[in-house]
């Protein structure tokens, strides 16, 4: 929105999210603005939009590809096969080899749908 | 002409992990009470076979006078935030002081594994083994797109920092350091000075560092700080090769006079001491001084320092007694 009206909006609109607290730590984004420090692990879930911006201009990317941890839930461990896979699979398209494509493609199929089993007990 | 390795102008390596506990304040809204249990935890996730209780030692910091922490900090076994956060926290370290897990800096865990070359990954991997040892125990707050979580944005992801302190005065004297600072933020990465404020860093020893932790795999990032370091140390030789051979009789004129200087002098300035000790590491890199020892030059820039000082003489001293002893240390050495 252009208008002047638009703009006002925009201010009430960032005004009333900068106002907004952390329902855990109770830290608010005018807090985080000013010491560049967030209080929680769950404020990058609440403030996930306001932070996007910030996280876009200080680092190279939006998504992890480095180490998960030793401890972390299954959920997660596949998430990451089907994402390989999903690379793999790019590849061997493009590579013509259909046959084996379709092979890891039927593994990301078992894959995903044991992830959206997994959702009603996931840890 | 014949120079040293390239890696004789590393004074010191380092890879740090981040790590924060999930669902659990990060440090500075934390109550101390709360803090300082975290300490324990982190002990009882840490110490779990004999070997680690011989090898390991912990440190509470608000245990510790001031001395012990100026001299941890020096040693850059503590951080300045680990300093000033120092009635929460800690720091576990290992006999041989290549190892630190601080806790309670800015994030709850910072696990730094320390080293002298390029040979980042070692240091990756002994980090990375701590990291899986604690997280037997400890669950970490990780997103599956944000990585690992840390109190600042600016960590995110690996929440790894890879850096590499290193001796630059042939690209300083050739006024060339603005350059490389330009062409490594293009490539992700950080240059600044260690000692002193401003643009000039005293004694030429900067640190080279990842800027991007998000969106990079720690392998990737390693090979392009090992890669980039080892082009720009070939390229410090280059400029070192080219000054002494330019400007042979004046080169070696100032590597001598500060020799000269750090072997007489009475009173001498942490400032000056840089100086001269720079020069006189560039006098051994470009094999102008045969006889004089690297590790004892890098033993002196740490020593000289005001902590240590303070260390070595048992009580306060003012600025003009350290002074004095400093220059006396020095002299002691050549």
């Amino acid at each position: 929105m252009d208008s002047f009206f638009g703009s006002l909006f925009d201010m009430v609109e960032s005004n009333n999210r900068e106002m907004d607290r952390c329902p855990k730590c109770q830290i608010s984004f005018v807090d985080f603005k000013r010491t560049g420090l967030l209080g929680c692990d769950y404020c990058y879930e609440h403030f996930s939009k306001s932070l996007i911006p910030t996280i876009k201009r200080v680092q190279g990317g939006l998504v992890h590809t480095g180490k998960i941890p030793k401890n972390a839930t299954i959920e997660v461990v596949n998430k990451r096969k089907v994402d390989a896979l999903k690379l793999k699979l790019k590849e061997l398209i493009q590579e013509e080899n259909f046959e084996e494509a379709a092979k890891v493609r039927d593994e990301i199929q078992e894959l995903k749908r044991g992830l959206e089993a997994g959702d009603d007990h996931a840890e | 002409m014949t120079m040293l390795n390239k890696e004789s102008l590393i004074l010191r390596s380092r890879v740090r992990l981040a790590r924060n506990f999930k669902g659990i304040a990060f440090p500075h809204r934390l109550e101390a009470e709360v803090a300082r249990k975290l300490v324990q935890q982190v002990e009882d996730a840490f110490y779990v076979s004999s070997i680690m209780n011989e090898d390991y030692s912990t440190h509470r910091m608000w245990e510790q006078g001031r001395t012990e922490l100026l001299v941890a900090f020096e040693k850059h076994l503590v951080s300045a935030k680990l300093l000033n956060n120092s009635d929460i926290s800690a720091y576990i370290t290992d006999e041989e002081e290549d190892v630190s897990i601080m806790i309670n800096e800015e994030d709850h865990l910072r696990l730094q594994v320390m080293g002298k070359d390029l040979d980042l990954t070692r240091l990756y991997e002994k980090a990375s083994q701590l990291d899986d040892l604690l997280s037997e125990k400890i669950a970490f707050a990780f997103d599956y797109n944000l990585g690992y979580i840390t109190a600042c944005p600016t960590n995110l992801g690996t929440a790894m920092r890879a850096s590499v302190m290193l001796h630059l005065p042939g690209f300083t004297l050739t006024d060339k350091i603005g350059y490389v600072a330009q062409a490594l933020a293009q490539m992700g990465m950080t240059i600044r000075g260690i000692y002193g404020e401003g643009s000039q860093a005293e004694g030429n020893i900067y640190q080279i560092s990842n800027e991007v932790t998000l969106g990079m795999t720690e392998e990737d990032i390693l090979y392009n700080l090992t890669d980039t370091i080892g082009k720009l140390l070939e390229e410090e030789q280059e400029h070192q090769r080219k000054l002494l051979s330019d400007y042979t009789h004046e080169m070696e004129d100032k590597i001598y006079r500060s020799l000269g200087i750090l072997m007489k002098a009475r009173l001498m300035t942490s400032k000056e001491a840089l100086y001269h000790l720079s020069l006189l590491r560039m006098g051994v890199e470009t094999e102008v001084l045969k006889d004089v020892d690297l590790a004892l030059i890098d033993g002196l820039i740490i020593n000289t320092q005001p902590g240590m000082m303070r260390k070595a003489y048992g009580k306060e001293l003012t600025e003009k007694e350290r002074d004095l002893h400093r220059a006396r240390i020095i002299r002691s050495i050549f």
